[in-house]
């Protein structure tokens, strides 16, 4: 998410404020402009000058709680309330709720980042996290012509209940929109892939989330939620090398939808949050709208055009004009409708799918994550039949169940296929099973389950490199999967590669041994 | 001469002397004349006993005849003799009479020699002097031996010698002489005296008895009613003192009998006509009897028969369990037990034996000696005294009648019972449940994995009939062990009930339409037949299906509220633990409640295992595996003095529980929100159901109004039509009443059952039509009905004559099949009576009337938009209850069918018709009112069963209205004879109680009470 940053004005001129010149409203300018450097040097400064006044206490704590240091901060704060401050009714900032959510977390420092996770089996996501990171600020960073001038911390919070403490937003509005990471305070929070049980795409979620941060820096918060939001769902991908056009089947299939209705959603509506659009179904089709204009943006001008835009937003031309005016339009309605014209010439899925429901911390049924199942207890039924059937090692009867439970009128289901690809291996028809869960795969490449099932028949079938493939994209979302785990130990093993062999060995043992086996970590 | 009484003692002597020798002579002759009768007698009898007559019957028949003969003889004949002879007159005459001379003087000294004596004479003395005189002289003339002479005597001694004669001959002829008859008169055997005279057959050659019956007569002491046993094979089982009275039949003639045990002098056995046996001994000790069988001097040895001495036994008791087993408080105990004793039971109780001691519970005490009885407790541990917690021996102790050692104690296997309480209870029944599921699961994936149809031919179609119809036995196993007898109180019962009764069908369906073979039936399978099967093969995979989901959904909202409860607990614990941490950092203690708290997240873990796969679980586990994670920490900081860390990691360990516990909760608090939303929009839906229903049947009774007022000859039509609609239910009930006498099928044909279906489908099919006020296809549908109805009574006239009981059995229920097909067939013949009336009568012509109908139209459609509107809340309604079986939604189909009917006809100006499908349709919303209702009470149901799977509901009494099915009543105990005053009083209760009207549903209830109370 989008951080609102207010003019940058105000800390540009800060900066060379002398420290007699320090005061609380210099610090909180540059806290608004998200310059953190700023703040911190206006901190230091009114400490030393002052060290005991309220105003310093008041920045000081503004400043610890976007560095991550919330304990500290509620020890300020402590004090601020000891002197009769109420500091919680001046900023809505949820500082002893971030400092309840982080409890026993640690800190893992990279290079110009820090991670912060739980203990345990969050050990796991250590690695790939802080690679994320630091790939993200290699790659945005020079795509957008600069970054944060500060080390980046990311927490990443085991649980969606810590995740929403800690983000200050209502739970029903996660709950809702299934918002499960935000750009804010100059940091960015996720929640673990574990919140979601199947887990998610958090790794493009993380960098994403760095592309708001990077973006708000870069524009001094002038960007709109819409390029925002285009930007970073575009280009979440790239810090791994994929260039596409960034959005789901799902959104393809409702951009495509929107295409032939000419049903899309207004700009308005999401001027200032996706997260307060009517639906999930409705944000979605909001993501693949702004994503796409973005796409066309850089098919039309190229990535370089990027810095320039971004500058002359900062620079206080609306992201409207530098945007058409880069693309090469006169206007942002001639803009739009080239972007309408290019769309139609884009290969989008036309098939019907549906997004994957917003279920956390193991809320809901058992069939919650499921687009057609959650929504369909009769036919969640025959799925339940098919599971009990599947347990009881009888899998054509599964298979009879599970194909009962399809429904050609609606859209597919991932969890079926899944299912069903997973009997007729036990069937040992590996041929049959594959051609499922492929389709299955690029309907839902986030659906967890459909990435395991496809490595399991890649593996059955011999097909090794295409399984540590499949194992190395339900990791991705997954990472505490035993199974896969093992999956791709094996794999990188039989691939020749014995350190990534080891390195998920190790994730499995970590699984195995409920995280007494995670490395020391240091601890800030 | 002067007469001295010298003179008149020398006559007297002379006299005296003369009655002497006639005595003599009397006693000689009696005496031959007694040896003559004694001889003859004897003969007599040694015929009588050659020819094989008991000793009683000679003896009486000889005492009959000879006794009264010789009181004659001795009485009549010689007493009067003998005393005439004693008498001086009688002499004098007798002298008289050889000396005629004499001329009465001896006769007149003798009369007057008394007076004389006495000075009394008044006679001429010298008249009586001058007889005396002669008389004297005559003493001196006539000697003794002429007047009484040993002639006579002489005579009776040669018929004496003339009978001895004959008894030797006799003796020498007879089987049985005259000596051995008097040894027999005196109590020998008749058959041990011709047994000793007799030659022996030869000892291999035994002669043929058969038909043998025993009659036991036990001592009294037992007091054991006389038993019968025919057809023995000779064998006799008896306590010793006991008399067997045998009956048998000889393959040959004899004239006479014995009965002999062992080398025991043979005892006379009856023989009439003979070939017929019969004998008695009583038993003292083992060994042999055999019949010794006389023809003339022959005798032959029948088998040798065992004698088996049975001391009274102590009785024999079994019950249907051993071992262990637990009730719930409240449950019937369902013991069944059978006692059996080989000469008769006295009493027999249940003993409870715990600590305090053993107690009886009185079960029977039979007012008739009786060798065996049964019966079932239905008490409840509670009725017994017992309390949850208790466990208990119970044994089934019966005592015999042997009174002679007081009664044998015979006693059952012991039994121990434990009392549950609520928690026993549900952990029992969860465990049955999930026991259920998985047979039911078993048997859904054979179906599931079935071809359908299984085979292209009637062979084998049959062949996976047999091979398959054992698949739903480990369910009916797996119920019958949980209620046995019984019927399950919960939804499962519904569930396999349901399960059985599809499954049921299927069988009965493939085995009587494909069994082609043999010519019973005399058709051949056809494509129709394969479809049904697959229709009926489906319907079996749907009960199986939902049988096995609502068991499931069950099973998995207790576990998810048993694992959201240890959550709770196990959050709590931590809470407590780091409270203790903050109070008193004692290290020990510490780790004591840590190890608590991981026994109480191993039982979570445990639990949470049999969680359905989903994220939950997933979610749980890893949550699960982190707080250990989190622990293993604390220990270490414990271990390592770092307590300020431990009591830190406790807080948040007991933060983190405690957030995911809510969140459990939380979704609890959610589900439940969720159903009670659903029950709200239950309500809603069924308000309006009953909304709509009621305006499209005012909307009909508008179009009869309009009916009535523009098309008078339609009133004619419509009454017709109404007739019809009566009618065709009539014929429907009936057939459904004539499928229910075929019953289950067993002993009826193929043809007649597949008939009987055809013929019940058909007049549903009529019924439907006719609400369709579809008069053309109405009288098609008749017409058909009609063919099948005849086709089914003829199949049924030809049961017991060709069907498989054979030319003499008769399937049950065959007359009132009968009975009812022909019912059916008269109200089919007169619906088309109706029918073709209908056909006469003319058309809606009446153009005010079509205008009418079609000015209604557009309140028809509304009522349309409506129903479409809550077809699909019915949908969403009844998908989300887990008890929903469609059948709501398909009768919302067939609203909204004939709804689209009615509109089409009033569309039309058709105001017959539709108003016709206008009541239909409120017919059928009713029907979706009914199926949601009954989809509501079996979600009640299911919910109850959760409720008692958790341990809760015990103790708690149903509400008026609540739970009042038959399914929910403890079983009636019943009354034993004994318990009523006279074995009359006890029958006529019996019969009054059978005839007593109950509702229909417990007509199954009574007919096994009755049946189980007969049995006593």
């Amino acid at each position: 998410m989008k951080n609102w940053y207010a003019s940058s004005l105000g800390a540009l001129v800060l900066l060379g404020v002398s420290a007699q010149a320090a005061s609380l409203g210099e610090g909180v300018a540059c806290l608004s402009a998200g310059d953190l450097p700023c703040a911190q040097q206006v901190r230091d400064q009114l400490n030393e000058a002052r060290p005991a006044s309220t105003d310093a206490q008041k920045l000081n704590l503004r400043v610890l709680f976007r560095e991550g240091r919330y304990d500290e901060a509620v020890e300020v704060l402590d004090a601020l309330e000891g002197q009769g401050i109420d500091i919680e009714s001046e900023d809505r900032n949820p500082y002893r709720p971030t400092a309840t959510a982080v409890a026993g977390m640690e800190l893992v420092e990279g290079d110009g980042v820090w991670i912060r996770r739980a203990g345990g089996l969050e050990v796991i996501l250590e690695e790939d996290a802080l690679a994320v990171m630091q790939a993200s600020r290699q790659t945005y960073d020079s795509l957008f012509g600069g970054g944060p001038g500060h080390d980046v911390l990311l927490d990443i919070f085991p649980t969606a209940r810590r995740f929403i403490l800690a983000s200050g937003l209502p739970p029903e509005a996660v709950r809702t929109t299934g918002v499960i990471a935000l750009s804010k305070w100059n940091r960015l929070l996720v929640s673990s892939p574990r919140s979601k049980g199947r887990g998610y795409g958090w790794k493009d979620t993380v960098a994403h989330e760095y592309i708001h941060l990077v973006v708000s820096v870069r524009t001094a918060d002038r960007a709109p939620v819409w390029l925002q939001e285009g930007l970073a769902k575009h280009l979440e991908a790239r810090w791994r090398g994929e260039h596409g056009l960034g959005i789901s089947t799902h959104q393809q299939s409702l951009l495509a939808k929107a295409v032939h209705t000419e049903e899309f959603v207004p700009f308005e509506k999401f001027k200032h949050s996706m997260a307060y659009l009517d639906s999930g179904q409705e944000a979605a089709l909001a993501f693949a709208q702004v994503a796409t204009m973005v796409a066309y943006l850089l098919e039309q001008a190229g990535d370089e055009v990027l810095p320039s835009v971004l500058s002359r937003i900062r620079d206080g031309v609306t992201a409207e004009q530098a945007v058409s005016e880069a693309a090469g339009h006169t206007d942002f309605a001639d803009f739009r409708q080239g972007w309408l014209t290019w769309l139609g010439t884009q290969p989008l899925i036309q098939e019907e799918i549906a997004s994957l429901p917003v279920v956390l911390d193991g809320s809901g049924s058992e069939y919650a994550d499921d687009p057609l199942l959650a929504a369909r207890a009769d036919l969640a039924r025959f799925a339940r039949l098919g599971d009990l059937l599947r347990g009881a090692g009888r899998p054509k009867a599964a298979l009879v169940e599970y194909r009962k439970a399809q429904d050609p009128e609606a859209p597919p289901s991932p969890l079926l296929m899944a299912r069903e690809s997973a009997c007729l291996l036990e069937l040992e028809q590996p041929s049959e099973a594959l051609k499922v869960v492929k389709e299955g795969v690029q309907m839902y490449p986030e659906f967890t389950l459909l990435q395991v099932v496809h490595g399991r028949v890649l593996d059955s079938l011999g097909q090794t490199q295409a399984a540590v493939q499949a194992w190395q994209a339900a990791h991705d979302l997954n990472p505490f999967d035993p199974e896969v785990q093992t999956a791709l130990s094996s794999g990188w093993t039989e691939l020749g590669d014995a350190e990534r062999a080891e390195q998920h060995r190790r994730y499995g043992r970590i699984l195995q041994t409920g995280g007494s086996l995670a490395g020391e970590s240091e601890t800030r | 001469m002067e007469v001295t009484p010298q003179h008149i003692a020398v006559i007297h002597r002379f006299l005296d002397a003369l009655g002497r020798r006639e005595r003599w002579i009397l006693a000689a002759r009696s005496g031959l004349w007694l040896t003559c009768v004694l001889i003859g007698s004897l003969v007599l009898a040694s015929v009588a006993f050659s020819a094989g007559l008991s000793r009683w019957t000679v003896a009486l028949v000889l005492g009959g005849t000879t006794l009264p003969c010789l009181g004659f003889l001795l009485g009549r004949v010689l007493r009067p003799q003998w005393r005439r002879a004693g008498t001086l007159r009688w002499q004098a005459r007798r002298v008289e009479a050889r000396l005629p001379g004499l001329r009465s003087r001896l006769i007149t000294v003798v009369d007057r020699s008394v007076e004389v004596a006495r000075g009394q004479a008044r006679f001429s003395t010298a008249l009586w002097a001058r007889a005396a005189e002669h008389a004297q002289a005559v003493t001196g003339l006539i000697a003794p031996g002429d007047v009484h002479s040993w002639r006579r005597a002489r005579r009776s001694g040669l018929g004496a010698v003339i009978a001895a004669l004959l008894a030797g001959v006799a003796s020498s002829m007879l089987p049985v002489g005259p000596l051995d008859a008097v040894d027999i008169l005196m109590g020998r055997s008749a058959a041990s005296v011709r047994l000793a005279a007799a030659a022996a057959a030869s000892a291999e050659e035994r002669a043929l008895v058969g038909d043998i019956t025993l009659r036991y007569v036990y001592p009294d002491y037992m007091g054991m009613e006389p038993v019968s046993v025919p057809n023995s094979d000779g064998t006799i089982h008896a306590p010793p003192g006991t008399r067997v009275e045998i009956k048998a039949r000889t393959a040959d003639r004899f004239d006479a009998a014995a009965i002999q045990v062992d080398d025991d002098e043979p005892l006379d056995a009856g023989l009439d006509g003979g070939r017929d046996l019969t004998a008695s001994i009583t038993v003292q000790m083992e060994g042999a009897w055999r019949f010794l069988l006389f023809e003339s001097d022959e005798v032959q040895l029948s088998p040798d028969y065992k004698i088996i001495v049975e001391a009274d036994q102590a009785p024999v008791v079994v019950t249907s369990a051993t071992g262990e087993v637990a009730r719930a408080l409240d449950e019937p105990l369902g013991l069944g037990w059978q006692v059996t004793d080989d000469y008769g039971i006295r009493s027999v109780v249940m003993e409870i034996t715990d600590d305090a001691g053993t107690r009886q519970v009185k079960l029977r005490t039979p007012i008739d000696s009786v060798a065996e009885l049964s019966g079932r407790i239905r008490k409840t541990p509670a009725a017994l005294g017992l309390k949850p917690g208790d466990k208990v021996t119970l044994q089934i102790v019966a005592m015999d009648s042997d009174k002679a050692s007081g009664g044998n104690r015979g006693e059952s296997a012991e039994l121990v019972l434990e009392v549950l309480g609520p928690k026993g209870i549900g952990q029992r029944l969860t465990a049955y449940h999930k026991k259920l599921r998985e047979v039911l699961l078993v048997a859904l994936a054979d179906f599931l994995e079935d071809a359908v149809p299984p085979a292209q031919d009637p062979r084998g179609m049959l062949r996976w009939a047999r091979n398959t119809r054992d698949r739903l036995d480990p369910v009916r196993e797996v119920y019958k062990d949980k209620w046995g007898e019984n019927q399950s109180t919960g939804v499962d019962g519904v569930l396999v009930r349901e399960v059985m009764e599809a499954s049921g069908r299927l069988y009965r369906f493939t085995v009587v339409n494909f069994d082609t073979g043999g010519g019973v039936s005399g058709r051949r399978a056809v494509e129709k037949d394969y479809r049904t099967f697959g229709e009926l093969h489906g319907e079996t995979v749907a009960a199986l299906e939902h049988a096995v989901w609502v068991i499931d959904s069950m099973l998995q909202q207790v576990n998810f509220r048993q694992v959201a409860a240890l959550m709770k607990s196990v959050a709590q614990e931590a809470t407590e633990l780091a409270n203790l941490a903050d109070d008193d950092p004692d290290a020990q203690q510490l780790l004591a409640r840590l190890d608590q708290l991981e026994r109480l997240m191993a039982t979570l873990s445990k639990s949470a295992s049999e969680l359905s796969e989903g994220q939950f679980k997933e979610f749980l586990n890893s949550q699960m595996s982190e707080a250990q994670n989190q622990m293993d920490a604390i220990r270490q900081a414990i271990a390592a003095g770092r307590m300020e860390d431990a009591q830190r990691m406790l807080e948040e360990l007991a933060q983190q529980l405690n957030r995911f516990a809510e969140g459990m909760q939380d979704q609890m608090q959610q589900g439940q929100q969720g159903d009670n939303e659903l029950a709200e929009r239950m309500k809603k839906l069924m308000e309006d159901l009953k909304q709509l229903g009621e305006e499209q049947a005012a909307l009909a009774d508008e179009l009869a109004a309009a009916r009535e007022l523009h098309g008078g000859q339609l009133d004619e039509v419509m009454g017709l039509w109404s007739k019809l609609d009566k009618l065709s239910n009539e014929a429907v009930e009936r057939s459904s009443g004539m499928l229910a006498e075929v019953g289950t099928g067993e002993g009826w044909s193929a043809s007649s059952i597949r008939r009987a279906e055809v013929t019940g489908q058909e007049v549903r099919g009529t019924r439907d039509a006719v609400r369709a006020r579809d008069a053309r296809g109405s009288l098609e549908r008749v017409m058909d009905a009609q063919r099948y109805g005849a086709m089914t009574e003829r199949a049924f006239g030809n049961e017991g004559r060709y069907g498989p009981q054979g030319p003499t059995g008769q399937p049950e229920g065959l007359k009132g099949a009968k009975r009812e097909v022909r019912a059916v067939l008269g109200l089919l013949s007169k619906m088309r009576e109706v029918l073709e009336e209908i056909e006469r009568q003319p058309g809606e012509s009446n153009p005010a009337l079509q205008n009418a109908a079609r000015q209604l139209s557009g309140q028809q459609s509304q009522l349309n938009q409506r129903q479409q509107t809550l077809a699909e809340e019915v949908q969403t309604v009844e998908r989300a209850m887990p008890t929903g079986d469609g059948s709501a939604q398909e009768n919302m189909r067939g609203a909204g069918e004939a709804m689209d009917g009615a509109k089409g006809a009033l569309d039309r100006g058709e105001a017959m018709r539709g108003e016709g499908q206008q009541r239909e349709a409120a017919r059928r919303l009713q029907e979706v009112q009914d199926s949601l209702q009954q989809a509501a009470a079996k979600q009640q149901q299911m919910q109850r069963d959760q409720q008692r799977m958790e341990g809760e509901g015990e103790g708690r009494q149903p509400q008026d209205g609540e739970g009042q099915d038959p399914s929910h009543l403890e079983q009636p105990e019943i009354p034993t004879p004994e318990a009523f005053e006279t074995p009359e009083e006890y029958r006529r209760a019996l019969l009054e109680g059978m005839a007593e009207d109950v509702p229909e549903e417990f007509e199954a209830l009574k007919k096994r009470f009755y049946e189980e109370l007969v049995r006593q």
